[in-house]
């Protein structure tokens, strides 16, 4: 009788165990702090994050920067902007239907942006950190040199950041940002009022963690600590050009997205 | 475990089974555990002298093997797959129409020959020309009249649509077209 329970509990430990070999960057205990990265025997300063860099996990095993089945409850106000999202990705994805900021050319903005499966590349300057990401070509300034937030310049996509070293973690602070991009592909929304915090951690000579942490009390009703996400350093490589150009993305939806995704839509009859 | 335990043993409705439908992600994770669920509803118990029958052993294990699968797959999706059925592979020869080197989506157009000699046109989509160039290709990799080889995902509705897996030269050279590249 034992035998075969003995056997299901058996299997189910083993698809456990898949799946946490799955998704092995959402155990780690601590922002910036993967449990599971690989030592390289490369020497590195943990404090020189200079390079280019480009994703490689994130924590939910895929191009997300946080981990869309983790976010804390909704307010009123983001349930009502999750509620009208048509997603890409994810559960709630509508092929042919999708209403992703993206889609029309808006910038990914912070903290998108570093999920977005596209390099990027840091240079750690005396005053300030610069990123250039491959993805519309997006430059961001983090300033190390004492400044303030300032007052006045945004609200905006990428935010006023500030950033600091904490050990051998440098902090980024950012605040100011406007309410259009998306957290994620899966369509959970931010405020104009998030405060978004960012942990970088250089692991080893190969490998970047980035986790992140998003205080929205407009949209979320307890502060949403991410979990770390993964880059692997490309030396070899450059940023190469990616704009998005409105006439390119109609094209492509013309041809590619809606038709393809019409399901139950009728749009792919109509439209051939 | 426990829970898992009581999905077994326990009379309907089995209020236990409700976290492992829970932690198993996306729809066919749940549909496995849903299914499970079922299953155990009408195979609730042994029979009188102790012992699961053959057919029931073969019918959870099946169901635990749909769930591992179904579990697994979506722990390692991660690309924009809502419109393309990616568990499925289509290969098309034909001469290439157009190639537009474009973001976001890189497009190739190409005319094949059905079996009743028809030309179908076809639309193919694949990474942005950045992720392209790391894979060996070039604004001059194709052009109009080139016979090749299309491999990929097809769109789920039918309609002549796909999501480049990989791209075979005239010359035979192969050429990946993967989204990600590290």
């Amino acid at each position: 009788m034992k035998k075969p329970f003995v056997s299901c509990v058996v299997t189910l430990l083993a698809a456990s165990a898949c799946c946490s070999g799955a998704h092995a960057q959402t155990s780690s205990p601590a922002p910036g702090q993967p449990a599971d990265a690989k030592p390289a025997a490369a020497p590195f300063s943990p404090r020189d994050l200079d390079g280019i860099w480009m994703p490689i996990s994130g924590p939910a095993g895929g191009p997300q920067i946080v981990d869309p089945n983790t976010h804390p409850p909704f307010t009123p106000w983001a349930k009502a902007r999750f509620d009208a999202s048509f997603p890409s990705l994810g559960p709630r994805d509508v092929a042919g239907k999708e209403n992703d900021p993206i889609l029309q050319c808006y910038p990914d903005g912070m903290p998108k942006q570093l999920g977005s499966p596209h390099p990027f590349e840091i240079f750690m300057l005396p005053d300030r950190m610069l990123t250039i990401f491959e993805k519309d070509h997006d430059w961001r300034y983090v300033w190390t040199d004492g400044k303030k937030h300032n007052a006045g310049e945004g609200p905006t996509y990428d935010g006023h950041s500030t950033g600091r070293w904490d050990g051998d973690t440098f902090v980024v602070d950012s605040v100011d940002f406007n309410d259009i991009p998306w957290l994620d592909y899966f369509g959970d929304p931010h405020s104009d009022a998030m405060h978004l915090t960012e942990y970088y951690k250089r692991v080893n000579h190969d490998t970047l963690s980035i986790s992140v942490t998003i205080d929205d009390p407009k949209a979320y009703t307890a502060v949403w600590v991410g979990k770390p996400h993964l880059y692997k350093l490309e030396p070899d490589w450059d940023i190469l050009n990616y704009y998005c150009t409105i006439d390119d993305i109609k094209q492509y939806d013309k041809d590619v997205r809606i038709p393809g995704g019409a399901a139950g839509t009728g749009e792919a009859a109509k439209s051939k | 475990m426990f829970s898992i335990h009581l999905l077994y043993r326990e009379k309907p409705p089995y209020p236990p089974v409700i976290p492992v439908i829970l932690i198993t992600r996306g729809i066919y994770g749940q549909i496995a555990a849903t299914a499970i669920f079922f299953s155990a509803t009408i195979w609730d118990s042994p029979d009188r002298v102790g012992r699961w029958s053959l057919n029931r052993r073969i019918w959870i294990s099946l169901l635990s093997l749909v769930c591992i699968l179904a579990m697994a797959g979506t722990g390692f999706a991660h690309h924009g797959g809502a419109a393309f059925d990616m568990k499925s592979m289509v290969t098309v020869q034909g001469t290439i129409t157009e190639f537009r080197w474009v973001n976001p989506h890189v497009q190739i157009y190409l005319d094949a020959a059905d079996d009743k000699g028809n030309t179908v046109h076809w639309t193919c989509e694949t990474a942005d020309p950045s992720m392209l160039v790391r894979q060996g290709w070039s604004n001059d990799t194709l052009k109009p009249g080139d016979h090749v080889t299309l491999v990929g995902h097809p769109a789920k509705t039918g309609v002549k649509v796909m999501v480049l897996d990989k791209l075979v030269l005239a010359n035979g050279q192969e050429l990946a077209a993967k989204a990600v590249v590290n």
